[in-house]
């Protein structure tokens, strides 16, 4: 695919992977700023050095000129409305898709996607032998992590966060991320998630 | 020459076979594309038999595995329309969160109704999305081959929602709205009440009224006042020719010379003397004697002299809004008066553990206004002490700011002795 880095030189060549979706103005839906979020806070409930990682991976792929700094980087992801400091700045779509290819990035590490697999079958595993929790201590740890991390960034008072009161709710989110995640590796990951953002929000 | 490609993941299988494409201006030896695909096969991981078919099924199965996974990452159904048949052979569905059930229609022939069916767990739906875009990817073998992965339109999104879903909010806000008329419909409608302290000007206006006579304010407007004139009218019914002088006499005019010509003039002159003497000792008495035939506009006082003494709350607010009594003489002559009374009148019990202390009001005239227990024991013993026993002046919160009331402690000693001092204490020079 010939990429039309002339149209707009300052923006990384990476970005182009993903197709600009037809909506109106140009900054992102709710749903897309909530679930980058949300994804990326699966991955730091993952990997304990998670925001370090984010900044390394943006360096690799040279996308320093949108996320410039660790600052930038947490605006970015305080555009999520639930979040506790949430900010009214709005969520341009080349951000998100640095974010996408970040999150996919991530995933994409070997290691990552080991871990992500394991997590899943142990998740299956207990489902369907009806196991103890405790009996998958990693599955346990990546949880018990999410929950932590969830009650402390979101802010309580929203209704999108209420309807995760219980640590049920909370875990199943959990899972739904990983295997968000775990689509993520694909080889056409990146685009799926990216597509699946939209879903429902283009004209 | 026949080609075969496979794409490996661990949980799927998909093989592809067809002939070499020879023709195509970048088919090198090594790598040729495959110009036709002529047998497709996928195996699943924990299934013997292999889904089997051709190029159809291979469409079918690429194009419904793709939407099926971005409906499982948006969580958002796609609609079952724009598939064409061939395409729709190939369907997945959710059993429940983490099982995904595949199902081929193998229409070899129309009489062969036979299906392929597969459950998938979540990993391995990842498994044959990722051979399905490996393919789709890999430009050395379809490079016609080709997902689409646009977002779904909003269109499609809004009509997924059920009505009794978008209803909700409206019946809840009518609902609540009933309910809240219902319940403020069987709330009663408050009253107003006026204050009960009238403002300064008009106390000042009645003030010299009362303290002239102490029974009636209506001293000027006589003939305005239609209990008061038809009574009179009655008593004094020989006076015909003078209707409007006999009406204006009341017994509280004895203060005004004018009226006291006009009740001389009038025929019935002893009764109403009569009445002038009567209403002087009135005065006298603070208005507690005045009976209820000669004056019927102050119907209540002579009702209230035998009324029981007020509470303790009334008797708080009464020594609040009254005027206190400054002048220390008055107060000297007012505690001697009621030391006297009380020292009189008091059975000193002999059992009685501590002293007793009580706050009184006394008006001008040395009459009680009330009083009230200060000390707990006080409560406890308040039927041996004569402040009960005394007769008090009706004196009612709503008018007590009318009313000039000296405040005294009066304490009764254990020892029999008892003291009555003013509550605000003497002046320094008085001590």
């Amino acid at each position: 695919m010939q990429v039309s880095s002339s149209s707009s030189p300052s923006v990384p060549a990476i970005l182009d992977t993903l197709p600009n979706p037809p909506i109106l103005d140009k900054s992102c839906p709710r749903r897309v700023r909530l679930q980058l979020d949300l994804l990326l806070l699966a991955i730091e409930a993952i990997d304990l050095t998670g925001a370090q990682s984010f900044l390394k991976i943006t360096k690799e792929l040279e996308l320093q000129d949108i996320i410039k700094s660790r600052v930038v980087l947490w605006q970015l992801r305080s555009t999520n409305p639930l979040r506790r400091n949430s900010q009214r700045r709005p969520l341009t779509l080349d951000e998100a898709k640095a974010l996408v290819i970040i999150a996919c990035y991530w995933a994409k590490q070997s290691n990552a996607t080991v871990i992500l697999l394991q997590l899943l079958r142990s998740h299956q595993q207990q489902q369907d032998q009806s196991l103890e929790l405790k009996q998958f201590p990693w599955l346990a740890a990546y949880l018990n992590r999410f929950r932590t991390h969830f009650r402390a960034r979101m802010n309580p008072n929203r209704t999108g966060v209420m309807a995760y009161d219980t640590d049920e709710k909370l875990n199943q989110l959990a899972i739904d991320l990983l295997r968000k995640l775990l689509f993520c590796t694909g080889t056409a990951g990146p685009q799926r998630i990216w597509s699946s953002l939209f879903d429902g929000e283009v004209a | 020459m026949t080609i075969q490609r496979q794409y490996n993941r661990p949980n799927c299988k998909l093989v592809l076979e067809g002939p070499a494409d020879s023709n195509g201006a970048i088919a090198d030896k090594e790598n040729p594309l495959i110009s036709a695909v002529t047998s497709v096969e996928c195996h699943f991981a924990g299934y013997d038999t292999p889904l089997t078919g051709g190029q159809e099924l291979l469409d079918g199965l690429v194009y419904a595995v793709s939407q099926y996974v971005q409906e499982v990452l948006s969580g958002i159904t796609r609609p079952e329309a724009s598939k064409t048949k061939s395409v729709a052979r190939v369907q997945l569905q959710p059993l429940g969160e983490d099982l995904h059930r595949l199902t081929v229609n193998q229409a070899a022939s129309e009489s062969d109704p036979s299906k392929y069916q597969v459950d998938l767990k979540t990993i391995q739906l990842f498994d044959l999305v990722e051979t399905v875009d490996q393919l789709v990817a890999d430009d050395q073998t379809l490079p016609a081959l080709g997902v689409d992965l646009s977002p779904l339109p909003r269109r499609y999104v809004a009509t997924q929602e059920p009505v009794a879903d978008k209803l909700l909010p409206a019946a809840l806000g009518v609902s609540s709205l009933a309910v809240a008329a219902i319940a403020l419909f069987l709330l009663p409608v408050p009253k107003i009440n006026p204050p009960e302290i009238e403002p300064r000007p008009v106390t000042e206006e009645l003030a010299p009224g009362l303290e002239s006579d102490g029974t009636t304010p209506n001293t000027s407007g006589t003939g305005d006042d239609p209990p008061v004139t038809e009574e009179e009218e009655i008593d004094a019914g020989d006076a015909g020719s003078d209707a409007s002088s006999g009406s204006s006499i009341t017994p509280g005019q004895t203060a005004s010379a004018s009226n006291a010509n006009d009740v001389t003039s009038a025929s019935g002159q002893a009764r109403d003397s009569g009445n002038i003497v009567s209403a002087a000792t009135d005065s006298e008495a603070n208005a507690v004697i005045i009976d209820d035939e000669r004056d019927a506009t102050v119907d209540s006082a002579p009702k209230a002299v035998l009324s029981e003494q007020p509470d303790a709350a009334e008797i708080d607010k009464i020594l609040g809004t009254a005027q206190p009594i400054a002048d220390p003489d008055q107060l000297d002559t007012l505690t001697l008066q009621l030391r006297n009374r009380i020292d009189q009148a008091w059975k000193r019990p002999e059992d009685l553990a501590d002293d007793l202390i009580y706050r009184v009001g006394v008006t001008e005239s040395g009459d009680m206004v009330g009083f009230k227990p200060v000390n707990e024991l006080a409560t406890k013993w308040v039927d041996t002490i004569p402040l009960s026993d005394f007769d008090t002046v009706p004196v009612s919160a709503a008018n007590s700011f009318q009313t000039s009331v000296g405040q005294f402690r009066v304490v009764f000693r254990t020892t029999g002795v008892v003291e009555v001092s003013p509550w605000y204490g003497r002046l320094p020079e008085d001590e």
